[in-house]
């Protein structure tokens, strides 16, 4: 069973304008601090467990700009993790150079995922990244230089200014680095962001919907005809070079999730949940004083019903091209996801935009670009169990029996 | 008390002119509320009467009030519906009366509701004192209002009472104007028992309540009286009135106004207008009723859930039982799936009926655009009533469509006359007659057809004449007319509950201007959608609904799955009020296009 441990390392040296992640600039002086409480909650997490009953398959150093750790504190939290056969940095260009990245590489870290982003300097500009081109193009030598067989590169589309034929010559850098993975990211304006505010105030234009839609669908075809199969709605893989530890998150598997706002989630057999989901506190100081104290980070929790697992069966499944695992469902929770998804599904079926493959249900290429769509029509039919009136007899006999008084 | 110190009389106003807050004070006054108890608006007694500021079903309240005489009045007061929809009621409650308080708002002056009330008073041959309210506003100008009463609309202002109901100014002299100006009602209390039902509810408890009239005789509890309409006795078991509180009295003598409790299980035993006798000595004839309330016009009202179906039906039950003038029959349409055909008295009534079935009865609701009643003419020789589109019959066994007309009678000042006949032009009206009332006051009559009137001619009358129009129509029958069904394909898809009945030279204009019109109500989906009108098998307007281009989230990691769970959650939770029809989800507001396809 895949099973995954995420890292959230919470330090940039600037704050992006889009990032609505929980990262923080300028509290560099916490990171020791910060790591020591981290390994510490890994530990007592892990310590929960019986022996043998939860064995990490990959580790992710996520942020926030991971490559500001110690290659020292990477080795000795894979450690902790029990060194899973997948340990994934995300690192930011600039901010490594060969000698860190061997480093690294040496401390475990088996697979590197670099936020290019774009090899346009005007639109680096525009998204305020800290690196240069120059800067990308030598972190990128550097990683294969220092032996990362397993290389992601991040891309972003839909950016300010940004046309088809720059997002061609993107996809012809990226590909021209050799990755063994692309992650190819719409810009999406979050809420409570600078882009946001520039957003409502007119001042960041962005590529219209039709030019967005042409960009995905260019990312898609490049990636397919350059190997990179299409596995989820972002992201490309080299046949076996798929990141494992994102597949944790697609199946509804379990995962832990330490450091300053880290979601994790154990799945359950719904007698009575069908998982708890948690989550850290957000600011680093008072996530490391709750560690400190030697109380568990968290903040908050929910326990999943059964329609809210379901739906997230279904968000999740079909996001990925292997599809939602129709025996999976049926046996996680009593009912065919043929039938519960009724009519609307029979109508997408008919309409070839999701597809019924062996024992998966698929989105079909051309439809992926409207899952959300597809999502929202889909989604509302999960809890019709629960509702099983409107779920048996949908046709009920109004004729034939008194109606009342009728003037 | 002696029947010359019983006054029965009503307060009518225009909307927000201040009416229940004047009952509110007067009721203050005389002590018939403590200011404990006194909630704004007292009269207004169901929920949704107080929130949207209007009455609907008529109410009354005694005042025992010792005048400047020092004698003690018995004062019967009677509340009235301030909405057009409801004039049937205004007429019903004013038959209880020998006078009114007309309100008119001293900034605002004479509005529509106020001439078509005054004219209601008149027809019922009722003494009227004007009350200037709300004289303490800045705005106020009591001499120019005076001036639009008098000269205008041709009334009395010698007794004109000035208020501010807020301040509890006037509300006195109001008090002396309805013990002085208003005059006793007159009965023998020896003759023939003599009852008018003036209005009739259902309550669960007790039973049928009626609330009556006593015209001649002397009614009593525990006795029988006899239902002149159906010839059904009952026994009266109790005899009460609201100070407001509900009181019981002994006995209710000629002139006095109060609430009969029977324990009569249906209200269709106690018709309202009916009149009430004695079984032992009935009278000889009965009192002049009233004219059965007609449903103007009727639309579908269907669940949004299947399974909600059998609860909306025991809700309009319920609902029926205290509202005679709605009425509903089961129906079934290929869109919407099984619900009920709903007649109601006009667009409000039919607001505040599914306001209050979404409400009270919490049930989630589509209700289709609203109609007229049109006939249909078969070859065969034989007439059928057609209360929703659908029902217009295939061609092959049609002969002609008829439509209903009203007699408009438009009251309106002489600047204003130009407005309101190119309005009724532009309604397929045609002109009966042009009076000059005074120098400045005409009355036009239109023959107008009522569906052309039904929806939004009043308020685009009262647009035009900025409210100095006041409206009022009788039924005159129905006439053949070139009339057509239009349809409204979505997606290729008829959807019946869109169609919609026209006159064949508008077809053409209404069905692009619905097109577009249904281009803003409905969501992009994820495939284009063209919307059709078509007569029969012909298109004659098309639009396309673009379909969205992209549509997919970036991101979905560990701690974005429980964000964009709630979305689609949350997502479910605004389709409460959308239809799914075939493939494409139609929202609540749709189906009301056609209504405002001038907007």
């Amino acid at each position: 069973m895949p099973t995954g441990i995420y890292l959230h390392i919470p330090f940039c040296r600037i704050k992006c304008p889009y990032c609505d992640f929980n990262t923080y600039a300028g509290i560099d002086d916490q990171r020791p601090r910060y790591v020591a409480a981290l390994k510490e909650e890994l530990r007592h997490r892990l310590g929960t467990f019986q022996p043998g009953e939860f064995a990490a398959g990959s580790l992710y150093f996520g942020g926030g700009t991971p490559s500001l750790l110690d290659p020292e504190d990477v080795a000795e939290l894979g450690e902790i993790a029990g060194s899973p056969a997948e340990v994934t940095l995300e690192a930011n260009p600039g901010t490594v150079d060969l000698p860190k990245l061997q480093a690294l590489r040496a401390a475990g870290v088996n697979r590197l995922t670099l936020g290019c982003q774009t090899f346009h300097p005007e639109l680096l500009a525009g998204l305020r990244r800290l690196h240069d081109v120059k800067q990308t193009h030598e972190a990128i030598e550097a990683a294969h230089a220092a032996g990362f067989t397993e290389l992601n590169i991040d891309l972003m589309y839909g950016l300010s200014g940004q046309t088809l034929a720059h997002w061609d010559a993107d996809l012809d850098q990226a590909a021209a680095a050799r990755p063994t993975h692309l992650s190819l990211y719409n810009l999406t304006i979050e809420e409570g962001t600078p882009f946001a505010r520039w957003r409502a105030a007119g001042e960041l234009p962005l590529p219209g919907e039709e030019l967005q839609g042409a960009m995905y669908e260019r990312a898609v075809e490049r990636a397919e005809t350059g190997g990179w199969g299409r596995y989820e709605v972002s992201n490309f893989a080299l046949p076996g070079s798929e990141c494992r530890h994102n597949q944790v998150y697609w199946s509804g598997e379990a995962y832990l999730g330490c450091g300053a706002g880290a979601h994790g989630f154990a799945p359950a057999d719904g007698s009575p949940s069908h998982g708890r989901r948690w989550w850290n506190h957000r600011v680093p100081r008072r996530y490391c004083q709750e560690v400190e104290a030697g109380r568990l980070p968290e903040d908050g929790h929910e326990e999943l019903g059964r329609t809210q697992a379901m739906t997230e069966a279904l968000l999740l499944g079909l996001r990925t091209r292997e599809g939602l695992d129709l025996a999976r469902f049926q046996r996680r929770f009593g009912a065919s996801p043929i039938e519960l998804l009724g009519a609307p599904l029979k109508d997408f079926r008919a309409r070839e935009l999701i597809r019924v493959r062996g024992t998966h249900l698929i989105v079909a290429e051309h439809a992926v670009i409207l899952l959300d769509s597809l999502l929202a029509r889909l989604a509302p039919q999960v809890d019709r169990v629960d509702r099983s009136d409107s779920l048996n007899s949908p046709s009920q006999a109004p004729y034939g029996t008194p109606t009342g008084q009728s003037r | 008390m002696a029947i010359d110190q019983i006054r029965n009389f009503a307060i009518i106003a225009h909307v927000d002119h201040g009416k229940s807050t004047l009952a509110d004070r007067m009721m203050e006054q005389t002590a018939a509320v403590s200011d404990r108890d006194m909630k704004a608006q007292y009269l207004d007694s169901m929920d949704l009467e107080r929130e949207r500021g209007i009455t609907i079903k008529a109410n009354t309240v005694r005042l025992n009030y010792l005048a400047d005489d020092g004698k003690t009045y018995q004062l019967n007061l009677i509340d009235t519906p301030g909405h057009v929809d409801f004039n049937y009621e205004v007429s019903r409650s004013l038959s209880a009366c020998e006078g009114v308080l007309l309100v008119v708002d001293a900034a605002q002056g004479v509005e529509a509701q106020t001439l078509a009330n005054i004219y209601l008073a008149l027809e019922a041959d009722l003494e009227m004192v004007p009350v200037l309210n709300k004289v303490d506003l800045p705005g106020a100008d009591p001499d120019a209002v005076r001036e639009q009463l008098e000269d205008h609309v041709g009334l009395d202002c010698e007794h004109m009472v000035l208020a501010s109901a807020k301040t509890g100014v006037g509300v006195h002299d109001a008090l002396e104007a309805v013990v002085k100006h208003i005059e006793p009602p007159t009965g023998d209390p020896d003759a023939d028992l003599r009852v008018l039902i003036v209005d009739s509810w259902y309550d669960s408890y007790q039973g049928v309540i009626c609330l009556v009239r006593v015209v001649d005789g002397v009614l009593k509890p525990r006795t029988k009286v006899r239902f002149f309409s159906t010839g059904n006795d009952h026994e009266v078991s109790g005899l009460a009135v609201k100070v407001p509180e509900v009181m019981k009295v002994d006995q209710l003598g000629p002139g006095e106004v109060g609430l009969m409790i029977t324990g009569i299980k249906s209200i269709s035993e106690t018709r309202v207008g009916d009149t009430v006798t004695d079984p032992k000595r009935p009278c000889a004839e009965a009192l002049p009723g009233f004219e059965a309330p007609q449903q103007m016009v009727f639309a579908g009202v269907f669940p949004i859930e299947a399974a909600d179906y059998s609860d909306l039906r025991d809700a309009l039950s319920k609902l029926s039982l205290n509202d005679a003038s709605l009425s509903w029959e089961p129906e079934t349409s290929e869109a919407l799936g099984f619900g009920f055909r709903c007649g109601f008295l006009g667009l409000l009534h039919m607001e505040i009926i599914q306001e209050r079935l979404e409400r009270e009865y919490e049930l989630g609701l589509i209700t289709t655009a609203p109609n007229v009643v049109y006939r249909a003419q078969l070859k065969d020789g034989t007439e059928v009533e057609i209360h929703r589109p659908s029902d217009v019959p295939d061609p092959m066994v049609l002969d002609t469509l008829s439509e209903p007309r009203v007699r408009a009678k438009v009251h309106v000042p002489s600047d204003g006359v130009g407005q309101v006949i190119k309005l009724c032009e532009d309604k397929r009206g045609r002109q009966l007659g042009m009076e000059y009332l005074a120098a400045t006051k005409v009355v036009v009559e239109y023959d107008l057809p009522f569906a052309e009137i039904v929806f939004d001619f009043y308020d685009k009358l009262k647009s035009a004449t900025r409210g100095y129009a006041s409206l009022d129509y009788e039924l005159m029958g129905f006439e053949v007319a070139p009339l057509v069904k239009m349809d409204i394909l979505v997606s290729g898809e008829p959807v019946d509950a869109l169609s919609v009945i026209c006159h064949r030279d508008r077809a053409h204009t209404m069905g692009q201007k619905l097109t577009v019109k249904l281009k803003e109500f409905i969501p992009r989906q994820m495939f284009q959608v063209p919307i059709q009108a078509a007569i029969g098998k012909k298109v004659i307007a098309r639009t396309n609904i673009k379909a969205f281009r992209k549509n997919v989230t970036a991101k979905c990691y560990g701690g974005d799955i429980s964000r964009k769970r709630k979305l689609l959650e949350k997502q479910k939770k605004g389709k409460a009020r959308m239809k799914a029809v075939g493939s494409v989800e139609i929202p609540q507001e749709a189906f009301f296009a056609v209504l405002k396809l001038d907007e």
